[in-house]
């Protein structure tokens, strides 16, 4: 994970670094439809993703995301569609099972829909920043394979979750930018296993992509 | 012809409730049957519950789940990473069919001295008795 994320950081650096040579600052002209994609890293957060019973072992790790966003900017905010999908790694979980004997493979992971609402703190081209806020209706998912058979993870659980963040643009040209977001993602009671014991489902991730103003 | 004179607006207000109605009406005849699964053993366990999973249920907890008339089978295995193995399956039915025969009833009325007598045939009929299914998982049921 570390790697992956001094990766993006050099990415960033270089970004905010690229010379404005030849650019003038424009205005931009509202409102506009912009579609944007982004990938990059979802990091748990919280007790949710511990394991129950194997003491120090995470059930879920971080791995990678993606996202699309249809977004109607006008004058210094933007609503935006949005779509995520976030994908856990399990190893953790399935060497510990190993080690004790346990052959396990297991696989989880979050899609959520939702709107944005994106208040513009800079709005002056190339470079844009905003705050990305949201109401997302989040379905987490999973399964273990264990002794032949397959069992869902059924304390996963859908509903309305939260996100919030910042985002960044840094535009080439006058319809395509390098963004940038880093965001949080909340969902209460996102976990509740059959017991009664209850977890909101959180983590944080940050992504890289482009975003592209429709003519 | 313009959609509004074909739909006028009150025309069109009624027939959107009616839709909404018609989608949030259930027409499912089937009869559902609770079924619960105790686990009475001092470990964690995966349950399954016809093809519904409960994971990493936790010692002294109950699940719950509701399964269409016939049978349902419960298997559980000691959740991984505990150095335990084990397995149970078992298979209970979640109702039970009543039968009643064909009969035939005669009934008889006096009227102006005279008599006359009525035969009434019942057909024979099946009902269907759903049978609430409990199990407790304890440790020397799993092997």
């Amino acid at each position: 994970m570390w790697n992956q994320s001094k990766k993006l950081l050099v990415v960033i650096a270089l970004v905010l670094l690229m010379p404005n040579v030849g650019r003038t600052q424009e205005m931009r002209q509202f409102p506009y439809l912009a579609l944007g994609i982004n990938g990059g890293y979802f990091q748990p957060n919280g007790d949710w993703s511990a394991h129950r019973y194997a003491q120090g072992v995470e059930l879920f790790q971080g791995g990678p995301t993606v996202n699309a966003e249809l977004e109607l900017a006008y004058a210094r905010v933007g609503i935006a569609l949005r779509a995520g999908y976030a994908d856990f790694r399990t190893k953790e979980w399935e060497e510990y099972a190993n080690a004790r004997g346990d052959e396990v493979q297991a696989s989880a992971s979050l899609f959520h829909v939702g709107v944005m609402l994106k208040p513009y703190l800079k709005t002056s081209e190339p470079d844009v920043i905003k705050l990305e806020l949201g109401v997302v209706y989040a379905t987490p998912s999973g399964e273990e394979r264990f002794d032949n058979r397959r069992f869902e993870y059924d304390f996963f659980n859908s509903g309305f979750g939260f996100i919030g963040g910042v985002g960044y643009d840094h535009y080439f040209n006058r319809t395509t930018a390098l963004t940038v977001q880093a965001v949080a993602l909340l969902v209460p009671g996102g976990v509740r296993y059959a017991d009664g014991e209850e977890h909101v489902l959180r983590g944080v991730s940050l992504t890289l992509g482009i975003r592209y103003k429709l003519p | 012809m313009s959609f509004q004179k074909l739909f006028p607006k009150s025309t069109a207000w009624y027939v959107t409730l009616g839709l909404l109605f018609s989608l949030s009406v259930s027409y499912s005849d089937d009869v559902l049957v609770p079924v619960t699964v105790t686990n009475r053993t001092q470990h964690y366990l995966h349950l399954t519950l016809n093809d519904k999973s409960f994971t990493y249920v936790s010692p002294g907890t109950t699940v719950q789940t509701e399964v269409k008339t016939g049978a349902v089978t419960i298997q559980a295995v000691y959740a991984p990473g505990q150095g335990k193995s084990g397995a149970f399956t078992a298979s209970h039915p979640t109702s039970r069919t009543e039968y009643t025969p064909e009969h035939t009833s005669y009934s008889c009325s006096e009227n102006n001295n005279s008599s006359s007598c009525k035969e009434t045939t019942s057909p024979a009929t099946t009902t269907t008795i759903p049978l609430p299914v409990h199990v407790d998982i304890f440790p020397e049921n799993l092997r």
